[in-house]
Parts: structure tokens; C-alpha cells; sequence
């Protein structure tokens, strides 16, 4: 099959961790042995992944063990927790935090840390003053080579994912609205951070939709304009109850997702 | 293997310095190519494409006949980053994934079920695509089923009949003489030899892996149903990911 679409010899052959033999070792020998050449130049393999269990330790995920995952199972979870849609982006985010190398170790709280890590670049994005523009990369760009670097040492996207933090900080410094367009920029590269920053930031709400929340909020506005602080304090209570946020910024009350 | 990527993460970040200036010369010391671990030659090595500017990718994909879990999750993610990195790199990369569509496995489920094999391939197929689109991965450039290439892979088992380095078992199928193919055990490190002194399965008895001139199946023995682990990776016929 790959002969047929890229030739005898072609430059790269990936798989899982479990398929380099016998696998991988005998589509080598079936290839070269009837081609009499090269079959891949580079073999890559993901690293394993493994479940975290509660007391800490881990073991391999199995249905046996009733520690199995299905990616549909996970994101339901995910989508549940974090936000229709978001739960996908949580997800990869949580799988490219590690290199592809490594084990990743999958457990609840890990998950949980990726979405606040996400979080926290889409809150700099949401800050930041907006100026979007369509140029492409400049990789000579310090924060750009910086990321460049990380990927090409063997594709370190937690590096990579460093380096975006490290951006987020700046921009949470500055405002700067070329730093903020930069780092979605490098986002897409990583396909990450493609959501509107407001989008993610509300997430999903339960027993609440948008409109319902934009009315609470808007009856606390008006509540305080009023001096009626103990009602906007109840509304204030009743959505934290929610686990919805209301900041109050210079252009008016917005809110997100706790 | 620890020193070569120190000295390699040195050489990164002498580079990171220059980086950071920006008259030409150093611009053009920071145009640092891409570096790829392989499992092959088992160490960190710069990326040459066989033809420039194009990138030939191959990656296993799954059998269809459950939905994907979160291992397949991991991996395919992983090889998404490698290809949008590649293609954010200037390449122009062809990327291909099989699809697994016939295994025992996926008689087995069909039968169950009380469906056609194809029925099942195809619900798992589209669960699978799916599943992958979720988690932000790019369609494959092409997405191949085994089914679709039986007639080659027949091919390719004649040729290696033809070259003396598969014959024809007792029980119509053909195995791999895994001895006669110089490079067995390049990738994995594993020798047939290792492969025999491991006890294949339960149902092979140790006098019979004795006398197996290729590992697994004895070439005169008629052989009790189940003896497989150890030849079956090896029977010539087609690729695919085990979930």
C-alpha cells in the first residue's frame, strides 16, 4: 500500500509504540526483502500511554482492567466538563503537553491542569488589544524562532507549548496585539487556540444558557447603578454557584466559565 | 545516546542566541533543520527528504472493527503535529494511512453482530474518521484499505516466493523465512533466535520450537490449532495496527 502511493523507499514511517515488532520488523523485511531497497528512511513511534490510577502508580490501559478510554468516552467527559467543543481542543492540548516520545500518563487531574493551562492563553488572547492580521509567520521573530527551535528538535511540542506560555505572560504584561496575534499564529500550528477566546473562556453552561446569563448580568449592572449592592451581590452568588465568573472591567461586566 | 542529545540541546541553544539578533549572518545561522529521532538508526539525526522539498509519510493506521481508544488518540495526534509541522516547514507532504479492514478480529465481531464484514468496516471507518477530526487531526492525503489491495499484497508474497524467502506452509498459508532476510531485527533489535528461545505459545511444545528452522511453525509438523504468536507477525500479507 505505501509502495503503490509513495514509492519503495519513502522518507518516514510512523506507528504506536507496540507496532515495532514484530510489525514494523516484518513490513521491513516483506519490502526490502521483495523490493531490494530501502523500505523508510526514518521509523518514528509514539510512546506508550498509561492510566494513572488514584493511589498514583499506573498501569496499561486494558478493558480487562476497566481503565479503557475510548476517544469518543473521553471527550464526552471532557465536553462535559470544559465546554461542547472545548473538551476536543482540552484533549489534544493535554496530549501534546508531553512529547510524543515520552509515556504520557492519563488521569482526571492531569486533564483538568491542561484545561487551566489552555485557559490561561486563551484569557492573554482575550485581553490582549485585537488587531488580527493575516501575514504569515515571521520565523526570524524572537518568540517565533524560539517555537521553530523547540519543533525542530524533534517535534518538543512541550517546549513549543513553553514557549506560548511564556508569550501569554508577556501580552498579559504588555497588551501587545502583535505578541497576541503571533501566539494564535503559532497556535494554528499546533492546531490549538483557534476558538474565539470568549468562546472558550464561557465554555459550556449548565441549567443556564447564554441568553439567561447575559440578562443576570446585565440585572446586576443595573442593580448596582442603582446602589442596590446587596442584589448584585446575590446575582453575583447565584451565577458563582453556576461556576460563572463575572469580571467587571472598564467596558462593562463580562463573564466566563470558573 | 544521553550525550549526543545533550551536546545536541548545546548546539540549540548557541543557535537560540543568534537567533535572537537580526543581521543576516546570524539570520542564516539560525536556519537550523529539522532534527528526527528514528527508531531505525536509533538516534537524533537532521531531515533530508529523498526528493527536496516533499515529504513521503506512511502511518499505520487502526482495524476497524471496535472504536478507537485513547493509545490510538495519542498516537495520531503525535503524527498530525509532525505533519503540520513538516508542511509549516515548506514541505509538501504526502500523508498516508492505511485502513485496516480485514483481520480475524473483524470476522469475528461481523459474525457476532450478525453483519457483514463490510457493514462493520464501514460503521468503524466513520466512527474512527470521526473520532480523529475531534481531536483537530487533518484527513490523510490518502487513506487506503487493505481491502483495496489484496491483489498487490498477493504480489508481493509471490515475489518473496519467488526469491526463496516465503514458501508455503502446511495449512495454505505462506510464512516468511525470517532467516534467509539479512536485516531482520534492525528496527526492534530482535533475532529470530530470541524469538525461539521465547516460548512461542502454550500449545508448542518445546521440542517443536527445537527443530523450527524459521521461528514459530515447524516446516514438517502438522500444527495444532492456536500456534500462531510466533509466526503469525511474521506471515507475509498485510500491515496494520493491533489496538
Amino acid at each position: 500500500m505505501s509502495c503503490h502511493y509513495l514509492g519503495k523507499t519513502f522518507d518516514i514511517h510512523g506507528g504506536g509504540p507496540d507496532l515495532i515488532f514484530p510489525h514494523h520488523e516484518n513490513e521491513i523485511a516483506q519490502s526490502e526483502g521483495a523490493n531490494d531497497a530501502p523500505f523508510a528512511n526514518v521509523w518514528m513511534h509514539s510512546g506508550p500511554l498509561r492510566v494513572k490510577r488514584e493511589d498514583g502508580t499506573e498501569e496499561k490501559m486494558s478493558k480487562s482492567l476497566g481503565n479503557f478510554w475510548t476517544i469518543r468516552d473521553a471527550l464526552k467527559e471532557t465536553n462535559g466538563a470544559y465546554g461542547e467543543g472545548n473538551g476536543n481542543e482540552v484533549l489534544r492540548f493535554f496530549l501534546l503537553r508531553s512529547h510524543y516520545r515520552s509515556p504520557i500518563s492519563f488521569a482526571n487531574s492531569l486533564i483538568d491542569d491542561s484545561h487551566k493551562a489552555l485557559q490561561r492563553l486563551y484569557t492573554a488572547l482575550k485581553n490582549a488589544s485585537k488587531e488580527e492580521n493575516s501575514e504569515a509567520i515571521d520565523w526570524t521573530n524572537p518568540w517565533a524562532a524560539k517555537f521553530k527551535a523547540a519543533m525542530d528538535e524533534d517535534f518538543n511540542t512541550p517546549e513549543a507549548i513553553g514557549v506560548l506560555q511564556q508569550m501569554a505572560a508577556e501580552i498579559n504584561r504588555t497588551g501587545d496585539a502583535q505578541t497576541a496575534s503571533l501566539l494564535k499564529k503559532l497556535g494554528a500550528v499546533l492546531n490549538i487556540l483557534q476558538f474565539d477566546a470568549e468562546v472558550f473562556l464561557k465554555g459550556a453552561v449548565t441549567g443556564l444558557d447564554e441568553a439567561a446569563i447575559d440578562a443576570k448580568v446585565a440585572e446586576r449592572t443595573a442593580a448596582k447603578k442603582a446602589r442596590d449592592f446587596a442584589r448584585a451581590d446575590a446575582i453575583r452568588n447565584e451565577l458563582a454557584a453556576l461556576g460563572i465568573v463575572i469580571e467587571d472591567g472598564p467596558a462593562g461586566s463580562t463573564w466566563r466559565r470558573q | 545516546m544521553h550525550r549526543r542529545i545533550r551536546s545536541f540541546a548545546l548546539i540549540r541553544g548557541s543557535l537560540l542566541r543568534n537567533a535572537a539578533g537580526s543581521t543576516k549572518n546570524q539570520k542564516r545561522k539560525y536556519a537550523m533543520t529539522l532534527q528526527i529521532y528514528s527508531t531505525l538508526s536509533k538516534d537524533i539525526r537532521p531531515f533530508t527528504p529523498i526528493e527536496p522539498g516533499k515529504v513521503g509519510m506512511y502511518v499505520c493506521g487502526v482495524t476497524v472493527y471496535d472504536y478507537t481508544h485513547i493509545g490510538h488518540g495519542r498516537t495520531f495526534v503525535a503524527f498530525d503535529v509532525v505533519r503540520r509541522w513538516l508542511e509549516a516547514s515548506g514541505y509538501a507532504v504526502t500523508f498516508v494511512r492505511n485502513v485496516t479492514d480485514v483481520d480475524d478480529k473483524i470476522i469475528k465481531r461481523a459474525a457476532e453482530r450478525g453483519i457483514s464484514t463490510k457493514e462493520l468496516t464501514d460503521e468503524f471507518t466513520a466512527a474512527m474518521q470521526q473520532d480523529m477530526l475531534s481531536l483537530g487531526c487533518l484527513a490523510p492525503t490518502y487513506e487506503p484499505r487493505a481491502t483495496e489491495f489484496i491483489p498487490q499484497m498477493l504480489n508481493l508474497v509471490e515475489k518473496l516466493e519467488q526469491k526463496g524467502l516465503a514458501y508455503a506452509a502446511d495449512n495454505g498459508d505462506v510464512d516468511y523465512a525470517v532467516r534467509k532476510f539479512a536485516g531482520y531485527g534492525k528496527l526492534s533489535g530482535r533475532q529470530p533466535d530470541e524469538m525461539r528461545a521465547a516460548p512461542a505459545s502454550k500449545w508448542l511444545k518445546p521440542s517443536a520450537i527445537r527443530s523450527t528452522s524459521y521461528f514459530g511453525r515447524p516446516p514438517s509438523r502438522a500444527s495444532p490449532p492456536g500456534i500462531r504468536s510466533g509466526a503469525r507477525g511474521a506471515r507475509a500479507g498485510t500491515s496494520s495496527a493491533r489496538p
